[in-house]
């Protein structure tokens, strides 16, 4: 004769949780749709950019540099966002400038997912050496200073996109091992693991067959965030000069090239800024709300 | 206690083995660091001048024990650009990124323990809103844009603090602003989660039926308990601030570490930038075991085992 | 006999997406000075809630009404945070029914006991700490005043609901609910707790509030006894009457779900291990 655990839990906090659930619901289901919303938008004008873009986003034009935008007063018709100091229509290398975010992020995260998750499963799954080993290789990881190892990495390679991918993906890759460590270790010890086990199913065939969709929304929701977080560094980094290269248009890149003119020119910083804090935001949103949902982390 | 110290130790020790060994074949990425520190316009006479005075002609290994055993001395090579030790060149320019670092940080850590309990203490009131639409924008700006931003904003237009520079201490306000705005989210979400999680927690019912009024149950039952997962948390961001810092140093022309380390990429000054990684790495290490020994004198659980 | 605390027609509705939830509907029981008086029932009978809004500390939402709720002919359900500040922990005091997590993890024993009379009577630290040393004598702490200075987490499960007795008795109170005291324990310790909980309310003549689900606890305790059921007490009185002539089926049902020796329970074929609290307490 147990009792069951008490029925009711104390808090000193003003909602019921039940009250909770509901704003929360709202939100989570808001913050997906915003942020979902805003960043379809954009994947859209990446993939369409050459249909979108009114001019090519790399074409000079030095008769008609410093265009203003059109919310000026003297703007050029012909240039609805103006044009840089080359005189390159300032909307088109934005729209150009979405696909360098957006491509950078997605290769960089599927190539990190890979490295992280495969090294925090056999982290997890095998344990003892393998796993202080690969503890031991993350904490390496992260105490290596990103931007600064980067920066040398990119300035030392040879600045590519190629290398630019190669290098952030291997320093990203950290927060998909430490998810996909834990996640195996706890789920190792199932019953249902071991009767696979039993059944003889190989380490290989049961680390990606049943351990692994067991951790995929997680997954998803550090992808979905780590992302915002790579955004974040290829921005900085071409920001830097040592990035992207010009004339391909990245946000970051654009407004170093607009730093410049920063003192009388600021829209030509303002712009990229704000496509840059618009993208990132919509990420940041998806996965926040995505973690919301799948529960894995109730708290925001 | 003393085991756990030890065991930190060493780890620390493993790590900066490990971290050392990557910053030093960093030079070795680009095919030949002799060619990529004659630079571009180098011929290849110079290139082999410099193989010689660097002793790149040795082999790997032995360049690399030459190394490990030279930094263990204090000993980080000499900069070829300012004819100058490089530990010496290092001294001279860690203290702004230190001043710049701890500064954003006791900012963040200020405005976000606050944030984080008040924000807890209502959920989903308008304090907590507030709270989150600060940290949702905090986490989509990018730093530098922000610099530069409140550079045209507080520099140009309103002219209250020098755009550059750091001459005087105002020329720290807009930098550790822009840097603890960054470190802000993280540390406020973080605290707020943990403090919901221990304000359900029976000890703190226990309190309230001790007859404790909420400031004393909040600051003297709850925040201890609350702080507990925020400490490695907090020391982690300080690490990010102090390296970070890179991309602020250069908006604002701080002559810090992160100023320098990029500066001499430009110009191929390895040995400096291979020393201010493996500096900065240990300061992480440094700071992560600091934040071990914290948690242990905050919770009497971690410090018997 | 001086009445301690009178309780008429006491209501607790909480607020649910689903609509109201009436979690007590209408309890009225008095208990006087040194009595104990138990309420049994089972979880989601409502007694864990009755006991809780009486000192106040049922979930924030929950509202509470009552033609009469008094502690020593002072209202209780009147008065606001601060008022009941001052009596919780002096007037009323309560201990819960999991000691594991009850303490706080982080403080020392000595904090946690002495914090809440430096509070209400003013006193020093040296005052409240021999009242502290002393309680753990009585409560049979070894060694108490070392280990005053350790924490939580160097006790065993017994010791801490043992030191949350003591903490609890800090104030002197004149009443103690005791919400299912013995629930989290190991059964060998279960029955020290509850004869130490007695045998204070003998010497410290302190009326006892009980919350249990277990009739073997009434039995070894009670001097009245309340059954819920769904919210209401269905059934009540002195607990001789009770436990030798229950009249409600609810309660027939909870009393013959108590392996007695030598009686099996009804439909049951299994043999019954011996009850120590029934044995001890056998006439």
């Amino acid at each position: 004769m147990m009792t069951t655990p008490k029925m009711l839990t104390l808090n000193t906090s003003a909602d019921t949780p039940s009250q909770r659930r509901h704003w929360l619901t709202r939100w989570k289901q808001s913050s997906i749709l915003i942020g979902g919303g805003i960043l379809l938008l954009l994947v859209l004008i990446a993939l369409f950019a050459p249909l979108l873009a009114p001019y090519e986003p790399t074409l000079q034009n030095l008769e008609h540099r410093f265009s203003l935008p059109f919310w000026m007063e003297g703007a050029d018709p012909a240039h609805l966002l103006g044009t840089d100091h080359l005189g390159r229509d300032y909307l088109s290398r934005l729209i150009y400038g979405a696909r360098i975010s957006l491509g950078i992020g997605c290769s960089v995260v599927v190539v990190a997912a890979v490295i992280g998750t495969s090294l925090g499963l056999l982290a997890g799954y095998f344990g003892g050496r393998v796993d202080m080993l690969i503890s031991f290789l993350i904490t390496t990881r992260l105490s290596l200073p990103i931007v600064l190892v980067a920066l040398a990495a990119v300035a030392l390679k040879g600045a590519s996109l190629t290398t630019l991918v190669t290098v952030l993906s291997l320093l990203v890759w950290d927060q998909f091992a430490i998810v996909a460590r834990t996640g195996s270790q706890t789920i190792r010890e199932q019953e249902y693991i071991r009767a696979a086990r039993a059944t003889g199913a190989s380490h290989l065939r049961i680390m990606l067959r049943e351990i692994l969709p067991n951790l995929r929304s997680t997954l998803i929701v550090i992808a979905t965030l780590e992302m915002a977080n790579v955004i974040l560094l290829e921005s900085a980094l071409s920001f830097l000069g040592l990035g992207v290269r010009p004339p391909t248009p990245s946000w970051g890149l654009m407004i170093a090239e607009g730093r410049d003119s920063i003192l009388f020119d600021s829209w030509l910083i303002a712009l990229p800024g704000g496509a840059l804090c618009l993208l990132v935001l919509a990420v940041n949103l998806f996965g926040d709300g995505l973690r919301d949902i799948t529960g894995k982390e109730a708290k925001r | 206690m003393l085991r756990f110290l030890l065991r930190r130790l060493l780890v620390a020790l493993l790590v900066a083995l490990a971290v050392s060994s990557i910053s030093f074949s960093l030079a070795y990425l680009s095919g030949d660091p002799a060619i990529a520190i004659a630079g571009a316009g180098g011929s290849a006479k110079d290139a082999e001048l410099i193989r010689e005075l660097y002793g790149f002609d040795r082999p790997i290994v032995v360049q690399y024990a030459d190394w490990i055993v030279q930094a263990l001395q204090g000993n980080l090579g000499t900069s070829y650009y300012f004819s100058m030790p490089v530990s010496q060149i290092i001294a001279e320019r860690i203290p702004v990124t230190l001043l710049l670092g701890t500064a954003s940080f006791i900012v963040a850590m200020l405005l976000a323990l606050p944030l984080g309990i008040i924000a807890a203490l209502k959920p989903n009131g308008l304090l907590d809103r507030i709270a989150l639409l600060i940290a949702v924008s905090g986490q989509a700006i990018p730093s530098f844009w922000l610099g530069l931003i409140l550079i045209v904003v507080f520099g140009v237009w309103l002219d209250l603090v020098p755009i550059s520079g750091a001459d005087s201490w105002t020329g720290f306000i807009l930098p550790v602003v822009v840097l603890s705005y960054y470190a802000l989210p993280a540390l406020m979400r973080l605290m707020r989660a943990s403090m919901i999680d221990v304000l359900q927690a029976n000890y703190i019912r226990t309190a309230r039926s001790k007859g404790l009024g909420t400031t004393t149950i909040i600051l003297g039952h709850a925040l201890r308990n609350a702080v507990l997962p925020l400490v490695s948390v907090a020391a982690v961001q300080l690490g990010i601030l102090l390296s970070g810092s890179i991309v602020i140093e250069s908006v604002f022309a701080l002559n810090g570490l992160g100023r320098l380390a990029w500066e001499s990429l430009l110009r191929s000054d390895l040995a400096v930038v291979q020393g201010i990684i493996l500096i900065l790495s240990l300061v992480y290490v440094l700071l992560t075991t600091l934040a071990d020994l914290i948690n242990a004198w905050l919770d009497p659980r971690i410090r018997e085992a | 006999m001086k009445t301690v605390l009178e309780v008429e027609d006491l209501t607790v509705d909480i607020p649910t997406e689903q609509g109201e939830v009436h979690a007590v509907k209408g309890v009225s029981f008095n208990l006087n000075e040194g009595e104990t008086l138990c309420l049994v029932g089972e979880s989601g009978s409502g007694k864990s809630m009755t006991a809780l809004s009486i000192i106040g500390l049922q979930t924030p939402k929950a509202r509470i009404g009552a033609k009469r709720l008094t502690l020593l002919d002072k209202p209780l359900h009147t008065l606001s945070q601060r008022q009941l500040d001052q009596i919780r922990g002096k007037d009323i005091a309560i201990i819960f029914q999991d000691p594991m997590t009850a303490l706080n993890p982080t403080l020392t024993i000595e904090r946690q006991m002495i914090e809440g009379m430096m509070r209400h009577e003013g006193v020093n630290r040296r005052t409240a700490r021999e009242r502290a040393i002393d309680l753990l004598n009585k409560v049979g702490i070894p060694q108490a005043a070392e280990r005053l200075y350790q924490y939580p987490h160097q006790f065993s499960g017994g010791q801490r609901q043992r030191i949350m007795i003591a903490m609890a008795l800090m104030g002197k109170p004149s009443l103690l609910i005791a919400d299912e005291p013995t629930t989290a324990l190991d059964v060998t310790i279960q029955a020290q707790i509850l004869e130490l909980i007695r045998s204070l309310s003998q010497q410290l003549n302190f009326s006892l509030l009980m919350i249990t689900h277990d009739f073997g606890v009434v039995s070894a305790m009670a001097d009245k006894v309340c059954v819920m059921y769904q919210g209401e007490i269905v059934e009540s009185g002195t607990a001789r009457e009770v436990l030798e002539h229950p009249r409600h089926p609810y309660t027939q049902g909870l009393i013959a779900c108590i392996p007695v020796p030598g009686r099996t329970a009804p439909g049951s074929r299994l043999p019954v291990i011996e009850h120590p609290l029934l044995l001890k307490e056998q006439p």
